[in-house]
Order: structure tokens, then C-alpha cells, then sequence
């Protein structure tokens, strides 16, 4: 710095995104303070990339030297018109912008529009489905029984491990849980027969159904998802073909015939999760199976068979929905997969609710 | 710039690509073509390190691309910017934190520092004003320049372009192809291209390489206009005429 109140910055070198940030801090606690009437910056020995540029144009604008005239000499043509390209209103604009903020009114609005939209959808889509489903058993050549078959496989043999497993380890958890209260009653004989029922008429389904949702529903609400995002439905609409017909119809018939096999399956595996656990507190097994079977009526089983099928017809059919209803961009599969899961779970747990209340008052 | 040595390339037991040589010069625009399954793409994705190749080796200035890891691998990578077809912009983000994302991960400058790059190379490409907009709201053009943005704001030599104007109407790829232009000759950063725009191509390409997969390789190699009067193969010349066989 002159006595006159001139400054002169010689730069000389490279200045890149690595030597940069150290320049930068050095020019700024330098600068502190000083005041000076021009600034010349003598860039001939430097080389620079874009931080360079970026350092320069901070410079040049008196971003360190506010009041300051600078002059940068020196600069070659190509990076003169490198330094054109940086704006001091575009940084103002950025910084300036703010993310549109919507009030607590427009919110509810917006949220209970788009809900009273969504229950159209479903209602729209619910009697869509039931007439694709009532068309194939009055006109079964109308079904394409292979895809059914496929997703059959896919959906239900394929899970039947992972749900036997589950609803084994289930049955065993409720015995053990079960045995220590029920023994204080002098009642622990009944864990038998509370296994039997709760697998029967309560467990055996909605774990099946939940674990329906969460692996098959998912995959299907995925599966539909990519082929709206890929325009495959657009396609299918402009053949004249009905996506619900032609892609959910199939799904649904194969969630409604599988949700009741892979149930029974689930109620064989808790019981037989319980039975060990019952063996192990010295019943016999005879004795234990004797109060499974006293204590289970063809009612309770019609009720868990019942509900399951219920259950499969909703996990399908709203994880088809999810999937169809899915938006555009990468978020958009996963969003419609998280929200099938979460509305199948959600109506499957009403519709036993229902259930409960509709059985209790018939069996008043 | 690059040296591409009897590279071969495939999937399995299906070569694709068999024993390719071919050099790309600092500074130029160079352009690869061939028909649909020439395996254009696949080449491209071996230059730009995706893939691994069967046999041969990639250098870019100099150093191994194939046989490079770790360290030194991501000193090549950080080398060259590439365009994919589509933008390939993160949805999440806007056009300028998609621009700043390189340079929040490999380097150590300022907030201020990082907006002012990003908004510059936003400025280059004419996306100024969009730069507080997600990807989801930019036109197809709109996303490739964003695309571009973001591939040079590392300040890379070297850019690798997939279709950069396919899905584009003739104007907006004009105006993408006058961006390429300028940035390699104002920036010195050397293209290479994959394309079936023959207006680009003649437009921007200074050199030209064309694949056929009945050879698996290069059948033709030189500037754009003199293959085109001048390729040993017809259905080269046609190709490049636009001709019907």
C-alpha cells in the first residue's frame, strides 16, 4: 500500500480449487481493515482456474475493499471472458430467492383436497376392479390365467418360507408369554387352545396379510410404478387396452386366491411354533392337540379364512392403486411403494377391526 | 489427449468391440457414429471408466484409465466432465446446487466461493435465471445445459457427451451445438461425442470415427465432410449423405 492510498496486489503462480480457499483467508484478514482509494491487481504470472477466477472477481467488485476502485490488469482474452461470465446480480438473486412458503390454511386446503381427490380415485378404481373381476368369472377367456399363475408364484409360494417362519416364531412367542400368566390361574393347559384361536382367528391372517403387504404389495405398487414412469400405461391406454383390466385385474384375483392358502399355512406354522414351547412345560401331545381341537370350531376357522380374503383383495388392490397413481421423477417409485405399504397396513388393521365388531355381536 | 489401444469390449462371451485403436487429440471435437447396436455406447462407457474392458487399455493424458484404482483412479476421473443423455440432474436439487455438487465434495472453498463458480458456469450455458429451479421444472434442453454446467465446473479438459442432442428440436440442439463450439474453443476443452445428428456432427465435429458391428470396429475414420465423399465403405458415404441403401 502507497502513502498516496494506492494498492497494488501482484498475483503470481497457480491459484486452483486447492490453493484457493488458503489465498482467499490470507487476502481476507490482509485486507481487514484497510482502507484505500484504488487497488491494482497484477495477474500476468498467474495461472487459474475457476476458483482463481472466482478469488479475482470478489477482488474485482470490492468484495474485500469495499469503497476501493480496482483495476485487474494482465488477464488473457479467454479468461477475461471467463470473468464476464461471473454476476454480482445472480448471487444477489440466489441469495435473495426463498422457498415458496404456503400457510397453515392453504396446507389443510391443499391436503384435503388432494385426500377428497385420492377417495374419488379409489372409489373410481374400487368399481373398476369389480367389474374387470366380475367380467373374468362370467367370461373366464377374458382373464390372462398365466399372469395370474405368475404372480401367484412370485406372490404367494415364493413367501410361504419367510410367513411360515414368521408366524412360527409368533406361536412360539405367545406360548411363552402366555404360559406365565395363565399358571398363576392354574390355567396354563389353555395356552392350547388361546394358540389355536388367536392363530386361527386373529394372527394367522392379519401377520399374513401384513407380511403381504410389505413383500408382494410393495412389489407390485414398484412394478406398476416403473411402467407409468416408463409411459408403458400410456401405451396400454392408447392400444385401447385398460390398465385396470389388462395389468391389476390379474393381481387382485391372485392376492384374493393366495391370501387364503398362505393363511392356513401361517395357522399350521403357529400352532406349531406353540407346541414345543408346550411340550417343554410336560404336556403331552396329545394333550395339547386335544385342547387345540376342543377349543377351535369351524366357525373360527371360516372367520381367519374369511378375513384373509377380505385382506388379499385390499392388499392387491390398493398396492395396484398406489402404483398407478404414481407421479413423475425418480422419487415417484418410491413414494408409491412407501404409501402402499402404509395404506394396506392401515386397512387392513379397519377391516378386522370391523371384522371384530361385525362377529361379536353375531356370536351375542 | 486419449489413446484408445486394442481395446475390447463385450458382455460375457459377446465381444461387442474387438481390438479398436484410435486417438483423441487435445482440442478437438471428436465424434463417434455408427448404427444402432455398433456399440457406441458401450465404448463410451469404457472411456468414461464404467465399465472394465476384456482386453487393452485407455490412456487419458497419458495415464491408464484401466488399470488405474483408488487414488489415482479418481485423479483421472476428476480429469473429464461427462453429459449423460438425459442431464442426469439430481431431482432433489436445484440447477445450482446440481452445478455446486462437485465442487461441495473434492474441494475445500468458500459458501460464496462455490455459488459464485456454479452461478458462472450456470451464466455460461444461459441457465442464469433457472438456477433456482429443480430439474423437474427445466425443458429437455434446459436439463442438458444444466448437465453441462455441472460437468465443467471442475474446470475438467475433457468432456464426454452421450447424444447431447437427441429428443431436441432442431433450434435448441443448434444452440447446444454453437455452447459446444464455443466452450472448445474458448475453454480448449477437448469433446468426445456419441451421436446420430448429422447437422451436429458437421456441425462441431472435427474428427469423426465410424463403428460397424459386422467388423466389431472402426471401418472409417477422418473429418466429417471428407468421409463423406471420400469413406472406402458406401454405406459409410450414405450414412454421412443420409441416403437410403
Amino acid at each position: 500500500m502507497q502513502p498516496d492510498g494506492t494498492g497494488k496486489l501482484t498475483f503470481a503462480g497457480e491459484l486452483d480449487a486447492e490453493s484457493t480457499p488458503v489465498a482467499w483467508s490470507n487476502l481476507e484478514r490482509e485486507f481487514a481493515g484497510i482502507e484505500m482509494a484504488s487497488l491494482q491487481i497484477d495477474v500476468r504470472q498467474l495461472v487459474c482456474d475457476s476458483a482463481g477466477l472466482a478469488l479475482l472477481y470478489y477482488l474485482s467488485i470490492g468484495g474485500m475493499t469495499p469503497g476501493t476502485t480496482v483495476n485487474v490488469t494482465g488477464l488473457s482474452p479467454e479468461f477475461q471472458h471467463l470473468l464476464g461470465s461471473f454476476s454480482t446480480e445472480d448471487f444477489q438473486a440466489l441469495q435473495e430467492h426463498e422457498p415458496p412458503c404456503s400457510s397453515l390454511f392453504e396446507d389443510v386446503g391443499a391436503a384435503t383436497w388432494s385426500w377428497l381427490g385420492d377417495l374419488r380415485q379409489q372409489v373410481e378404481f374400487i368399481g373398476e376392479v369389480s367389474l374387470g373381476v366380475a367380467k373374468s368369472i362370467f367370461r373366464p377367456r377374458l382373464m390372462r390365467w398365466k399372469e395370474v399363475f405368475r404372480v401367484f408364484e412370485i406372490a404367494g409360494v415364493n413367501a410361504l418360507p419367510i410367513v411360515s417362519l414368521l408366524t412360527f416364531l409368533v406361536g412360539m412367542v405367545i406360548a411363552f408369554e402366555s404360559a406365565q400368566p395363565l399358571a398363576q390361574l392354574g390355567a396354563q393347559v389353555f395356552v392350547a387352545n388361546l394358540l389355536g384361536l388367536v392363530m386361527s382367528r386373529e394372527l394367522g391372517p392379519v401377520m399374513t396379510a401384513i407380511m403381504l403387504a410389505g413383500r408382494s404389495g410393495s412389489a407390485f405398487a414398484a412394478e406398476l410404478g416403473t411402467m407409468k414412469v416408463n409411459e408403458e400405461l400410456n401405451a396400454l391406454q392408447t392400444m385401447g387396452l385398460s390398465p385396470v383390466r389388462f395389468l391389476v385385474v390379474q393381481r387382485v384375483v391372485a392376492g384374493i386366491l393366495l391370501a387364503p392358502v398362505l393363511t392356513i399355512f401361517a395357522m399350521y406354522a403357529g400352532l406349531l411354533g406353540g407346541i414345543p414351547v408346550l411340550l417343554g412345560l410336560g404336556f403331552p401331545l396329545r394333550m395339547v392337540l386335544h385342547q387345540v381341537q376342543s377349543g377351535l370350531h369351524f366357525g373360527d376357522l371360516a372367520e381367519g379364512i374369511s378375513k384373509s380374503i377380505v385382506f388379499g383383495g385390499i392388499v392387491a388392490s390398493v398396492s395396484c392403486l398406489r402404483g398407478i397413481q404414481t407421479g413423475e421423477g425418480p422419487r415417484a417409485v418410491g413414494e408409491s411403494t412407501t404409501r402402499s405399504v402404509v395404506s394396506s397396513i392401515l386397512l387392513i388393521i379397519l377391516a378386522d377391526a370391523i371384522f371384530a365388531a361385525v362377529t361379536y355381536t353375531l356370536r351375542k | 489427449m486419449i489413446e484408445v489401444r486394442d481395446l475390447t469390449v463385450g458382455y460375457g462371451d459377446h465381444l461387442v468391440l474387438e481390438r479398436i485403436n484410435f486417438e483423441v487429440r487435445r482440442g478437438e471435437v471428436f465424434a463417434i457414429l455408427g448404427a444402432s447396436g455398433s456399440g457406441k455406447s458401450t465404448l463410451l462407457k469404457h472411456l468414461i471408466g464404467l465399465y472394465k474392458p476384456l482386453r487393452g487399455d485407455i490412456l487419458i493424458s497419458g495415464a491408464s484409465l484401466v488399470r488405474a484404482e483408488g487414488d489415482e483412479r479418481l485423479r483421472i476421473l476428476q480429469r473429464f466432465g461427462v453429459l449423460y443423455q438425459g442431464g442426469a440432474l439430481f431431482g432433489s436439487l436445484t440447477t445450482v446446487e446440481n452445478v455446486r455438487l462437485p465442487l461441495d465434495e473434492f474441494t475445500d472453498l468458500s459458501e460464496l466461493a462455490k455459488d459464485l463458480i456454479a452461478l458462472s458456469k450456470l451464466r455460461l450455458v444461459g441457465l442464469e435465471s433457472a438456477a433456482t429451479k429443480l430439474p423437474a421444472d427445466l425443458s429437455g434442453g434446459m436439463q442438458k445445459r444444466a448437465g453441462i454446467a455441472r460437468a465443467i465446473v471442475m474446470d475438467p479438459c475433457l468432456l464426454f457427451l452421450d447424444e447431447p442432442s437427441a429428443g431436441l428440436d432442431p433450434i435448441t440442439s443448434a444452440g447446444l451445438d454453437a455452447l459446444i463450439r464455443e466452450l472448445a474453443r474458448g475453454l480448449g476443452i477437448t469433446f468426445v461425442m456419441v451421436t446420430h445428428e448429422l447437422a451436429s456432427i458437421y456441425s462441431v465435429a472435427d474428427r469423426v470415427v465410424v463403428l460397424d458391428p459386422k467388423v466389431r470396429g472402426i471401418v472409417a475414420e477422418g473429418a466429417p465432410s471428407w468421409l463423406r465423399e471420400n469413406a472406402s465403405q458406401p454405406w459409410v458415404r450414405q450414412f454421412l449423405k443420409r441416403e437410403v441403401a
